[in-house]
């Protein structure tokens, strides 16, 4: 199939997500009342909001985990593996339960960022050679002491404060800013799938080796260092956002790149709208499911992820 | 020589009375106590002399703030306890139920029993006082509790208003909130208001969908330190945004089943009432 008719079934998909997102909640809001007075119902712009924001969550993971997956050549990568998780939970757990919280809406996921950028820097920092084998064993090591350290003070910190980490470890698009936190990472988005289709013939022949690559014109250590950092930048901004919401930077680079091959141009842009597309129906069905309490996205992804995930290994298999 | 023993004797004794004449030395017959309404019950019902110890989180009345620690709330320092030699060890839970099991082997008596609303805090008064030996204090505190509560609730009769509907912020980001059935639900009744989480128990964590659709009339904010008016999200709320949020004026007298809860109750309804009838526009601002 053409890689444009690719792309718009994608695209109808997500948009038909996106429809959804809007059209179903914890609550029934019939659609003579999207529109109150003039003004747009908070319920449908709350939805409007947070649809948006899984979508682009749900994009930057998958484009992350693309990155990830081809430059490491390794199945098992995904976004949080250069230490990202850990130093975005440290940072988000530290201004949470050090009270800089009270500082206002964006102090904690200000701190997340922080903590993830910072946790990044190390690896590439500590790791001297920073081929992609060592960049990967560095950022396993850095993520482990920053959970450590995050469960350091979740040992000591009280129930209710605990309860916001804990909750913000899960994830969770309910309470994402438009202005100041959603549209930085849309802007963040685009310009990295911009920069990926232009490169996406450096990051083909990265997938074959450093060596064949090198060969082939590519200098390979400096690719591998910029295309890690920018598909940890992305994660990192998605860590402040949402939280730490799994799966779906793991699954999905690897669905489309079963279904449509393994060129990075053919497959980026698909591969960012099913990751806009997974994580707005997790939203969706979080929402659905458990109406008054709902159900944090990141346990939505998992629950639905893996299932899926290993019957689509189990069908490959036997087919092959 | 002997002259000199006998100084040195004398002198030891003086030192022993004086260490045991401090209120706070562990003394057989001490209590510990890890829960914050239990302390001030404790200190309530005249006791205060018999606790040896307290958590960190105890910290009413004013003078047991020079009590030893020893652990937080409900996370008892096993240790340090042990050195204390307490014959009591009260609270509302241990994190870690293995605790009670080392502090019982040890031979010190255990009382763990929740406490999450009026019939809970009636059987803590009456353990009380058996425990502590005071049953006539004890009797007065329950009776006092009888009577504060039938006293809220004839006036609720009496008014015949229809309840305000409200939300209990306990923390905002997550959003969570007091449900049914506990403490904050049980007092805010009392002081004419009707939570809007019905469905769910305890302390849940709600969607902000739930929240708009429900559209309370009143918000009772207990995120301590925390800023409403800086998260977006919360914008959408009519509540927020005409500013009918209450911070009560001493959010541990609301929150602890403790004998000064009567007191936080009154408040409360009183700063309802200044809310709803206009006289005080500065209520429901942040503090």
């Amino acid at each position: 199939m053409k890689t444009a008719r690719i792309i718009l079934i994608y695209l109808a998909v997500a948009l038909a997500a996106a429809v959804c997102g809007v059209l179903f909640g914890a609550t029934r809001v019939p659609l003579s009342e999207f529109v109150q007075d003039g003004a747009l119902n908070p319920i449908v712009e709350l939805r409007i909001v947070r649809t948006a924001a899984a979508a682009v969550v749900g994009a930057s993971l998958a484009v992350s985990g693309l990155v990830f997956q081809a430059v490491l050549r390794n199945s098992l990568a995904e976004p949080y593996l250069l230490g990202v998780s850990g130093g975005a939970g440290l940072g988000a757990a530290g201004a949470i339960l050090l009270g800089f919280s009270a500082w206002g809406f964006m102090s904690v996921p200000l701190f997340a960022l922080l903590g993830a950028v910072t946790a990044n820097l190390l690896v590439f920092a500590a790791v001297r050679r920073r081929t992609a084998e060592e960049l990967l064993l560095g950022g396993v090591m850095i993520g482990t002491l920053a959970s450590s350290l995050l469960m350091v003070l979740i040992t000591f910190s009280h129930s209710r404060d605990m309860a916001g980490v804990v909750w913000w470890m899960l994830g969770s698009v309910q309470n994402v800013d438009p202005a100041r936190q959603l549209a930085p990472a849309a802007v963040l988005l685009a310009a990295a799938t911009v920069f990926l289709l232009f490169r996406a013939g450096d990051v083909d022949l990265l997938t074959f080796g450093p060596e064949y690559a090198w060969n082939h014109g590519v200098n390979a250590r400096v690719m591998t260092v910029v295309l890690l950092a920018l598909a940890s930048l992305l994660a990192a901004v998605t860590v402040s956002m949402a939280g730490i919401i799994g799966f779906c930077g793991l699954v999905v680079p690897h669905i489309v790149r079963r279904l449509h091959g393994g060129s990075h141009r053919k497959i980026l842009i698909p591969a960012a709208l099913a990751g806009a597309v997974f994580l707005m129906l997790a939203d969706i069905l979080g929402r659905v499911v458990s109406p008054v309490r709902e159900l944090p996205v990141g346990m939505v992804t998992a629950a639905v992820g893996c299932p899926v995930f290993l019957w689509l290994l189990n069908r490959s298999r036997a087919g092959s | 020589m002997r002259r000199l023993f006998s100084l040195v004797c004398v002198l030891l004794a003086v030192l022993c009375l004086a260490a045991c004449s401090d209120k706070h030395k562990s003394v057989p017959g001490g209590v510990v106590s890890l829960s914050p309404a239990l302390t001030e019950l404790i200190c309530h019902l005249g006791q205060e002399d018999r606790l040896v110890a307290r958590s960190t989180a105890c910290d009413w009345p004013e003078s047991v703030k020079t009590l030893p620690t020893a652990g937080d709330f409900a996370e008892p320092e096993l240790e340090r306890i042990l050195a204390m030699k307490p014959v009591l060890v009260v609270s509302n839970e241990f994190v870690n139920p293995k605790d009670a099991d080392a502090l019982r082997q040890a031979g010190i008596k255990v009382e763990l029993h929740p406490c999450d609303g009026f019939d809970d805090y009636r059987e803590w008064v009456a353990l009380m006082g058996k425990l502590l030996d005071c049953p006539r204090e004890a009797e007065s505190e329950l009776k006092r509790t009888n009577d504060r509560i039938a006293g809220f609730e004839a006036e609720l009769k009496s008014a015949q208003k229809k309840p305000l509907r409200a939300l209990y912020v306990i923390w905002d980001s997550p959003l969570l909130t007091a449900g049914a059935d506990s403490l904050p639900d049980a007092v805010g009744r009392l002081a004419g208001l009707e939570n809007i989480v019905k469905t769910e128990r305890g302390y849940p964590s709600i969607s902000l969908e739930f929240v708009l659709k429900e559209d309370p009339d009143v918000i009772v904010w207990f995120a301590h330190g925390k800023d409403w008016k800086s998260n977006p999200s919360w914008s959408g709320i009519r509540a927020i945004r005409e500013g009918r949020v209450l911070i009560p004026r001493d959010d541990s007298a609301l929150l602890r089943p403790g004998p000064r809860i009567f007191d936080g109750i009154a408040d409360l309804k009183s700063d309802l009432e200044t809310m709803f009838s206009g006289k005080d526009s500065s209520l429901g601002t942040q503090k």
